[in-house]
């Protein structure tokens, strides 16, 4: 599409409802003489347009104003002070909502979470307590011994069985 | 600049309606849907393409506008922000229709159906003339043809063509840029244009 052509057809909609300012339509009405592809979507596109100003104009609509105020006054009657207490808080800023919310939530969250905790996890640390005491005891000493000479492990290990013999 | 557009609309009636409305002046919103109520309810019409609905989100809607009376500040003409909540409410209903997958049939939103005023005025099809009948065809070929535009399209078209709002209104309504309207309205044209042609209307 050459950029004249785009440039019109961007424009052909207010062009059909006289809505252009004088110089643009102008430019628009000699673009059309001179091109047929844009004079053919122009005269297709204003009958769509003729056609769509052939629906009625106006429907006999009912006078909704009285069932409106009822409601209103319904509305109003439930609960107001929960309604003004929403009213209240859709005016505050979410995240300071938010954030209030957090902090209120802080304190009881972790009184429970630690309570429940104990709660559920005691038999578990009573049987991990009873697991490393059967397994200190029977790791037996000469395991370390393996380690090779001057290395930092076999260092370590014989100072500290030189500290323990000491005592 | 800015001070003074808000002060343009400060003294416009419908905002200063508003204004008492919002300071719990209830009775202050009657002329206020009185003034309107046929505009929300042309516009829901025109974009549903059934009167179904339409008494009911026009209640819905002028419930929201009072519900934001207490913090409305005008930024714009009074009918623009109207046209915004009518517009979101709009396609919120779509959006629940199509979420609930409550599809009616087609032939089931336009005239054709009981309800329908036009159609109980025009009687059976034999015995109207030619031209009354195909005037009732032409009618209801034009709401399918907008009922099945994209709802941004639809909406901008019913905007334009049937509630005479400028383009730069529109852009206030659907909260984009002038060129985005010209886009959405060349789109919806063509897209008529099409669907009519399908049923040789043009």
């Amino acid at each position: 599409m050459k950029r004249p052509c785009k440039k019109v057809k961007k424009n052909l909609i207010a062009f059909l409802n006289h809505q252009l300012e004088e110089g643009k339509a102008k430019e628009i009405e000699q673009h059309l003489n001179s091109c047929s592809l844009c004079k053919k979507e122009e005269e297709e596109l204003r009958l769509t347009w003729n056609l769509l100003g052939r629906l009625p104009i106006d429907k006999d609509f009912p006078d909704i104003s009285n069932g409106v105020l009822e409601r209103i006054n319904r509305e109003g009657q439930k609960s107001p002070f929960f309604q003004g207490l929403i009213e209240k808080i859709t005016l505050i800023p979410a995240p300071a909502f938010s954030l209030l919310i957090f902090f209120l939530a802080i304190p009881p969250g972790t009184l429970l979470g630690k309570n429940l905790y104990f709660a559920l996890s005691g038999s578990y640390h009573a049987s991990l307590r009873e697991t490393q005491i059967v397994y200190a005891e029977e790791l037996p000493l000469d395991v370390f011994g393996d380690f090779p000479g001057q290395s930092l492990g076999n260092i370590y290990v014989n100072l500290v069985s030189e500290s323990s013999e000491e005592e | 600049m800015v001070k003074e557009n808000k002060d343009k609309y400060l003294s416009d009636p419908d905002n200063e309606l508003m204004k008492r409305i919002g300071s719990g002046e209830i009775a202050a919103f009657k002329p206020l849907v009185e003034k309107y109520q046929r505009m929300v309810m042309a516009t829901i019409y025109r974009y549903t393409g059934s009167s179904h609905d339409v008494e009911d989100l026009a209640q819905e809607i002028f419930f929201k506008v009072f519900k934001a009376a207490k913090r409305y500040t005008p930024q714009a003409k009074f009918s623009t922000w109207l046209y915004r909540i009518v517009a979101n409410h709009c396609f919120n209903y779509r959006r629940s229709q199509k979420r609930d997958a409550i599809v009616t049939s087609l032939d089931h939103s336009f005239p054709g159906r009981e309800d329908e005023p036009s159609l109980q005025l025009a009687g059976p099809k034999e015995k109207q003339p030619e031209n009354q009948v195909q005037q009732q065809e032409l009618e209801t070929a034009l709401r399918r043809a907008i009922s099945e535009l994209p709802d941004r399209q639809r909406m901008a078209i019913v905007l334009y063509r049937f509630e005479g709002l400028s383009y730069k209104e529109i852009t206030k309504v659907l909260g984009c840029s002038l060129s985005s309207v010209e886009s959405l309205l060349f789109r919806a044209m063509t897209n008529l244009k099409e669907k009519l042609k399908k049923l040789d209307f043009t």
